[in-house]
């Protein structure tokens, strides 16, 4: 399955959804995206993401104490609340340097947004190891 | 006052359901105003630069995104293969609670029960 269907499949699932949007953590760079309002263009959405996604690879790798280098290693998701949106980013599988970040409405529950990712886990790291291959 | 916050943390450490460290910090300054922990060899210092790094980050991304879609932070949960951290801040970005449990933890319960904390610490510091 293309990565691009994975994306608006979940952005469908979602109901009401701002982006769902796919990119490369070593470059930043956007890869794929599924969104209804062309606003949220996906090098904002990237440039957004990365910055973070950068604070956490940063700290795996330069943080001094072990345990806290251990813990920040397995990373596998982070949610992002304010007042108007929720914003997930997530890597489907730790050997793809690749990132999934989806935001939503505030109104629509962060446990349905999960669950929706959580399903389609799978098929996003195969999608996105086809793109590898 | 520092008892008494110190008193907090380790009463919801306690609470929590496979807490393995609690929190408080300034969100404006970055430093620790109380921990309790059960990581070994946990370096203070250390933490609170990297929470002061990770609310800077996050400063960086509202900024980005449209203003419309963003509003103010109000909380961040990361989640690693072994534990899952929940860092909920007040309204005015003043001051920042944190909890971390393992991965037998339940995140609804994490998100409650911090929530309900982060209160009874600003009614302590604001009141």
């Amino acid at each position: 399955m293309q990565i691009r269907n994975v994306l608006q499949t979940i952005h469908r699932e979602i109901g009401r959804c701002h982006f769902v949007s796919c990119f490369d953590l070593q470059s930043g760079l956007p890869l794929d995206s599924a969104s209804d309002q062309d606003r949220y263009d996906s090098e904002t959405i990237s440039a957004a993401f990365g910055s973070i996604l950068d604070l956490i690879i940063v700290s795996q790798q330069k943080a001094r104490n072990q345990t806290v280098r251990t813990i920040l290693k397995g990373f596998t998701e982070l949610i992002l609340e304010t007042s108007l949106s929720s914003f997930f980013v997530l890597v489907p599988d730790r050997h793809i340097k690749m990132a999934v970040v989806i935001g939503a409405p505030a109104d629509v529950k962060i446990g349905f947004i999960r669950l929706c990712i959580k399903k389609h886990l799978q098929e996003m790291a195969q999608a996105l190891k086809s793109i590898m291959a | 006052m520092s008892d008494m916050l110190q008193q907090i943390v380790k009463e919801l450490k306690e609470r929590l359901p496979g807490a393995v460290a609690t929190g408080i910090f300034s969100v404006t300054d970055g430093l620790m105003l109380a921990v309790a922990s059960d990581v070994p060899e946990t370096d203070m210092d250390a933490m609170s630069a990297i929470h002061s790094s990770i609310w800077e980050k996050i400063r960086n991304f509202l900024d980005v995104l449209p203003s419309e879609i963003v509003g103010n932070m109000q909380s961040m949960i990361l989640e690693t293969d072994d534990a899952s951290f929940y860092i909920v801040v007040d309204k005015g970005m003043r001051i920042a609670l944190m909890a971390a449990v393992s991965s037998k933890g339940n995140l609804g319960m994490l998100r409650l029960m911090s929530q309900k904390y982060l209160e009874k610490v600003l009614e302590l510091i604001y009141r």
